[in-house]
């Protein structure tokens, strides 16, 4: 069967894709009355230890604006990507029992983990991404008088949180097939995103990579050029980009003896570019699970 | 005539076997490069270019030895395995492709620990290809079938059931759902002698409907009562296939006794 035929297939089985999600998230909520509040307490307590060490303990000033939220824009995106390939890799072994019992298209099992954590990145977005920018803004206006809006490409969000969610769902269905053949898979994805977490500017920017002092030329060019390679910095740099507008960093800021100009954005080819890769990972994904998933039941 | 239910065409399924234990994972396969292992590899054959037909209201026994092939088989029909060639196909069902299936395998077998029985229902329902609405229309005939001396625990998560109450409400919920084809494994013979008589009656509604039923099991009584015909599986052929049940039952019989000597 083709790819467009396999697809079909489980397009079929829509109404238990929804019920698999709801089971995913009522598990998650553990149909605690308080349980969508219980869930959003994890990322409120991040975003207030990251808001206090960026204020205290780390202070780092940009001319007239507070630091956090730089960090915070990115951090929950960050989050959607760990939990949906952390949930992900077992998301096809753990059902195995079920698997050989009962037919089904079986990359509804990674795909409904994805949509699960995709809504509850919606949620976090909704409830604490967009509140903190229109208090950052209402603050503008409170202290300047004048108006700012966001940037214009805020509008493209939409299709930030799309392009997201493909790239997840494809190593979701990279790694939920391989895990059934070798169970490891599933820890040593957990070092590489724990390592990931430092090769993507989270707690920094990307234009301090391109303004580092600390690496020479050509080495630095190389660098940064693989920063904007990686699909995965360049959507969390968009994130930041879209919500924030650009800051400047005063003069020694990160060892960079000039002001710097920060959250620029990456350059749109690359920002295309990683559009491409983001659909080819899904595509690739699927085809690579579907060339695997017959061969589920026979393991083991 | 009507359309056979199941038709099997030349169908094969091999298995292969990696004899290398101890190496799981990918350190371990990466290990057993580097000390240059190669990996054993043994092919099973486990149906050998079978073909049958079945009719729709039949109920068929298979026979045979544990690893004959009757698992494979079964597992062909409910397609959760595909077969390496030949082809399974469903003629009599409305849609030939996705026949709506009752595999009373491993009932209970997708339930999610903590989630509730009511929840259960509904899930386990969309796995066998129902509907929400269908399956709420459905729950009061399912909660009637599963009777549990303590309705209270429909409302609990299925890990504080009993071993015999999962199995009943798993059970329960597969047989209302309208199947073209039921299959059964022999693991059903659980739950008390009340709840196997219950379901040894729906076995015989479902045959008053007309719906076809395949049937794995080694208590050669309960085949005799509920089979219209049995096949033997012998070394991944039918070594016997026959509406006289009777004569395939003492043929499988007399091949496990041991040889006169």
């Amino acid at each position: 069967m083709s790819l467009l035929d396999e697809a079909r297939e489980a397009w079929r089985y829509g109404e238990l894709l929804q019920n698999l999600i709801e089971r995913e998230l009522a598990v998650r909520y553990k149909n605690s009355l308080f349980g969508v509040a219980w869930s959003l307490a994890n990322p409120i307590a991040r975003a207030l230890i990251l808001a206090l060490v960026f204020t205290v303990f780390v202070p780092i000033k940009p001319k007239d604006q507070p630091y956090f939220p730089f960090v915070l824009a990115t951090f929950f995106p960050w989050t959607f990507f760990l939990t949906g390939i952390l949930d992900a890799g077992d998301s096809v072994s753990k059902h195995l029992p079920l698997i050989r019992k009962v037919y089904f298209p079986r990359e509804l099992l990674p795909l409904a983990t994805t949509i699960a954590n995709l809504r509850h990145f919606l949620l976090t977005l909704g409830v604490i991404i967009l509140p903190l920018v229109v208090v950052l803004y209402a603050g503008h206006f409170v202290r300047n008088g004048a108006v700012l809006f966001p940037p214009v490409s805020i509008l493209l969000l939409p299709l930030l949180v799309l392009m997201q969610t493909l790239l997840i769902g494809g190593i979701a269905l990279f790694l939920s097939a391989l895990n059934v053949f070798f169970e490891d898979i599933k820890f040593l994805t957990a070092v590489v995103l724990d390592l990931l977490f430092y090769a993507v500017p989270i707690i920094y920017f990307l234009e301090m990579v391109q303004n580092t002092p600390h690496l020479d030329e050509p080495l630095r060019s190389v660098v940064y050029h693989a920063f904007l390679l990686n699909p995965i910095s360049v959507i969390l740099v968009s994130y930041r980009a879209f919500l924030l507008h650009p800051a400047t960093m005063p003069s020694g800021a990160f060892g960079i003896s000039h002001e710097l100009t920060v959250n620029l954005g990456v350059p749109w080819p690359y920002f295309v570019f990683a559009c491409v890769i983001c659909v080819a990972t899904f595509v690739g994904g699927y085809a690579f699970f579907n060339s695997r998933k017959w061969r589920f039941v026979e393991q083991a | 005539m009507s359309q056979p239910a199941i038709q099997l065409d030349g169908v094969s399924k091999r298995f292969t076997i990696r004899e290398d234990d101890g190496y799981a994972g990918i350190k371990g396969k990466l290990g057993q490069r580097l000390r240059g292992i190669k990996p054993k590899v043994k092919v099973i054959t486990a149906l050998d270019n079978l073909s049958l037909t079945i009719a729709s209201g039949e109920t068929v026994a298979l026979l045979g030895r544990n690893g004959s092939g009757k698992s494979t088989l079964l597992s062909l029909l409910a397609r959760v395995m595909k077969p390496d060639s030949g082809s399974i196909t469903f003629p009599a069902s409305a849609d030939p492709t996705h026949p709506r299936m009752a595999p009373l395998l491993e009932v209970g077998a997708g339930f999610h620990p903590d989630l509730t029985g009511y929840q259960n229902i509904i899930f386990n329902g969309a796995i066998l290809g129902l509907t929400r609405a269908q399956m709420a229309e459905r729950q009061a005939d399912i909660l009637a079938f599963a009777d549990f001396e303590q309705p209270e625990y429909y409302g609990m998560p299925v890990r504080t059931y009993s071993s015999g109450m999962f199995v009943r409400l798993g059970f329960a919920v597969a047989v209302h759902t309208d199947p073209e084809l039921v299959l059964v494994d022999e693991t059903l013979a659980v739950g008390d002698a009340l709840f196997q008589e219950k379901c040894l009656a729906k076995i015989a509604q479902f045959q008053r409907e007309g719906r076809t039923i395949v049937v794995v099991s080694h208590d050669m009584d309960a085949v005799r009562k509920v089979a219209t015909r049995a096949i033997w599986l012998s070394h991944a052929q039918i070594a016997a296939d026959s509406p006289d049940v009777e004569s395939v039952i003492q043929q499988y019989l007399s091949s496990l006794a041991p040889p006169p000597q």
